[in-house]
């Protein structure tokens, strides 16, 4: 060991690269099993997704390569389209209801006086989180039932002629998106309220002395103060609404005429209902793609609004 | 250093050697996960000599609820009394439809659990055979000559013929038909005599249907009937009874947008537009609302009698008629069956176990206790005394109708077909797109899923 020290007492190379070595041990075995699960579930499932895109596989017999087969027929495939369009519209209504009527709940329960309403208008909004997506379709497929559901009740009552939400090519995805809002708007409800917490009170009263009404206190200091919650909220509903498949799965089955057939559930229908699951990957890696562009087109954008000086 | 040297610096790139390892990685996932399905065995099976001694282990896959593995145990007991050494294991699956069960199985297989029996209807028979996943069944057949023709002789020729016609593939056979369903029209008497109306006999008419719709609706009171937009329990029986089907006789090409296909769908929507059934898109129960006496008349086959001696109800007050003709008379047929898994290892006592299902023992446990809720495929039990055990005096009618009746059209596609015609009767019934319009694209639809 002192053959090791030098005079002074400092470390030798030799014990800097046994420090760093156990240093590496110890920072490879706390990310193992992370490491060890990305690989597994993530990692290679994608690899395989790649490599499997090029095959014809109908699971109980031997892949056989294909080439790019796969590819071609995706791009003739008119339901792949559809499906497509209909996800993206989804993602698109998603986030935009999201943000905005999250926001504006944040910022009233923000601004409430008692801590007990804060408490129950919380509670009440993030509540349908929680809720298993079956027990949600079954609720809302009572609720919009067209001969006892209360809606279509009232709305009779109303003299309106309420539609069958479901089954109507024009209402179904409309009626799906309203759902999803209700479902998952109490998370993106939390973010923004957190962040709308983190907004310094001095800045307001600064703008406000400054003459800055409530309208421009909002567009001048608490939208520039969120945009990095408010990206984060936009990126993870655009994420999670292009990956949707349980209302459709359980209300329409992407009916009626695919007007509500979202990715996910065409992915799940190529793979495990007509079993070519070559073609599913393929469906999978385009899906893959299109939240990629989108994620990173959201990130282009935000240069231009997102602002990360305090 | 220059900016965009830095950059090529810290910009990863990948090694010829890299390269290929990614690649031997994909190609090592996609054969591990390709690797999963299990091997069919190819060649002939080993036959036993007739009565050989069997022993060894039979698991049995089907769908339906936990409860019902007793049921399948009970007759477990039975076939032991005879095989002590043939230990048998039910494992169920809970789904929504048989598209659902027909996935879960596959990608059990596909995962590498093993099966020697499974429990499959009409739908989905000529897409197992045709993957080459079930046993053909002849060598048995042939091996059983003598025992085969004398219970041959207790099943309906029609029954039969279908079976062999529709399922059997380059002339082999795989099904055996243990028991089956028809379409009948179930109806309270009491509802009817509320409405003044005579009881409906075979032959009645489509008119003779409406009327008495019309008549439950508005002098007892009721929901007249449920019409759904299913296959089966749906549009099927009134295709047949207007002489015509959604496919044609060699289920190779669609009759969707035939004049005779569009009108049966036409009827049907009209009794939704009078308000003689609900529209779809809620939450129907036609089931439980039969049972609770809500609804004046529905087309069933064998399941409701399960549910109707749970709640209790007097089947005294329950009739079952043949359905209502236009141009013949009709009903769609559909079997259950226990194929034995080409991976089976242990296929004769598999065959026993699939013979068993047709015993004296089991086929009065499906009349008596409406086990799977079928008929049983054999004569003496679904019209004899033990059909009427705790049912309506009119069972006897479902075993008979199977003398005209056709066998649900399911070629391998069967699932695209039932998923695109739900799709499109549910439009049609709620008045979004016109019957003629949705007829043409579903034939679209139809053509392209048997084309492939």
């Amino acid at each position: 060991m002192t053959a090791t020290l030098t005079a002074a007492g400092r470390p030798t190379r030799v014990q800097r690269t046994i420090r760093q070595r156990r240093e590496n041990v110890s920072g490879y075995a706390f990310i193992a099993p992370a490491l060890l699960l990305f690989l597994l579930f993530v990692a290679v499932p994608l690899l395989a997704c790649i490599a499997l895109s090029f095959t014809s596989w109908d699971v109980l017999t031997p892949a056989k390569w294909a080439g790019l087969a796969n590819y071609r027929k995706l791009a003739h495939d008119s339901v792949a389209w559809q499906a497509l369009i209909n996800t993206v519209l989804f993602a698109v209504a998603s986030v935009v209801t999201h943000i905005v009527i999250g926001m504006a709940l944040a910022l009233a329960v923000n601004r409430m006086g008692s801590r007990i309403l804060r408490y129950i208008v919380r509670t009440t909004v993030f509540f349908p989180v929680i809720v298993s997506w079956a027990a949600a379709a079954l609720l809302w497929r009572y609720v919009l039932d067209p001969d006892f559901g209360f809606i279509t009740y009232y709305l009779k009552k109303l003299g309106a002629s309420p539609p069958a939400w479901f089954i109507s090519d024009r209402w179904a995805l409309p009626s799906l998106i309203s759902i999803d809002l209700w479902k998952t708007l109490g998370l993106t409800f939390i973010i923004l309220l957190a962040g709308l917490q983190t907004v310094p009170e001095t800045l307001h009263e600064a703008a406000a002395i400054d003459g800055a009404g409530p309208w421009r206190r909002f567009w001048n200091v608490t939208v520039p103060m969120m945009s990095p919650t408010l990206l984060f909220a936009a990126i993870t509903t655009a994420i999670g609404a292009l990956q949707i498949f349980e209302p459709m799965y359980i209300i329409t089955k992407g009916g009626p005429n695919n007007s509500t057939l979202s990715m996910s559930e065409y992915v799940y229908n190529t793979a495990f209902r007509d079993f070519t699951m070559g073609y599913a990957c393929t469906l999978a890696l385009c899906l893959v793609a299109a939240i990629i562009l989108i994620t990173g087109i959201q990130f282009w954008l935000s240069r231009r609004w997102v602002t990360y000086d305090r | 250093m220059p900016d965009d040297a830095r950059l090529a610096d810290a910009t990863p790139t990948v090694s010829r050697r890299g390269f290929l390892a990614l690649g031997a990685t994909m190609a090592g996932a996609a054969a591990a996960l390709t690797a999963c399905g299990s091997a069919v065995p190819q060649g002939p099976p080993k036959v036993a000599p007739a009565g050989a001694p069997l022993s060894g282990e039979l698991r049995l896959y089907f769908q339906g609820s936990a409860a019902e593995i007793a049921t399948w145990n009970s007759l477990f007991a039975v076939f032991r009394k005879a095989h002590p050494n043939v230990h048998l294991t039910a494992v169920n699956n809970i789904g929504p439809d048989w598209t659902s069960f027909f996935a879960n199985l596959q990608i059990k297989i596909a995962g590498g659990q093993k099966f020697d029996l499974i429990y499959l209807p009409t739908e989905g028979q000529r897409l197992f055979a045709s993957k080459g996943l079930i046993q053909n069944i002849d060598p048995w057949l042939r091996r059983d000559a003598a025992e085969m023709r004398s219970l041959y002789q207790d099943i309906d020729k029609n029954l039969l013929a279908a079976v062999k016609k529709r399922t059997s593939l380059r002339g082999e056979n795989y099904y055996l038909p243990y028991g089956f369903n028809t379409m009948l029209v179930w109806y309270r008497k009491s509802l009817f005599h509320k409405a003044n109306l005579p009881i409906p006999h075979r032959g009645w008419t489509w008119t003779d249907y409406l009327s008495a719709a019309r008549a439950l609706r508005d002098k007892a009171g009721v929901q007249a009937l449920s019409t759904t937009p299913d296959y089966f329990a749906g549009i099927e029986p009134w295709l047949l009874t207007n002489g015509t089907d959604l496919l044609d006789s060699r289920w190779e090409s669609s009759r969707a947008s035939t004049p005779a296909v569009i009108e049966a769908v036409e009827f049907n929507r009209n009794l939704i537009a009078e308000n003689l059934a609900t529209a779809p898109g809620g939450i129907a129960d036609p089931l439980g609302q039969f049972a609770a006496g809500n609804i004046g008349m529905v087309g069933f086959g064998r399941w409701p009698i399960n549910l109707l001696r749970t709640n209790k109800v007097d089947m005294s007050d329950i009739g079952i008629v043949d359905w209502p003709i236009k141009q013949r008379l009709g009903s769609p047929v559909g079997w259950g069956s226990l194929p034995i898994l080409r991976t089976s290892q242990n296929k004769n006592a598999a065959w026993e176990f699939v013979k068993f299902m047709l015993s004296d023992a089991v086929q009065r446990t499906i009349a008596r206790e409406a086990l799977s809720g079928v008929v049983p495929a054999r004569r003496s039990f679904a019209v004899g005394s033990d059909i009427l055990y705790q049912s309506p005096a009119d069972s006897p009618v479902i075993y008979n109708a199977v003398s005209y009746a056709s066998a649900l059209p399911a070629p391998t596609r069967e699932n695209l077909i039932e998923a695109a015609l739900d799709d499109t009767l549910r439009q049609i019934y709620i008045g979004a797109s016109t019957t003629a319009d949705a007829m043409k694209r579903l034939n679209k639809t139809i053509g392209q899923a048997l084309a492939t």
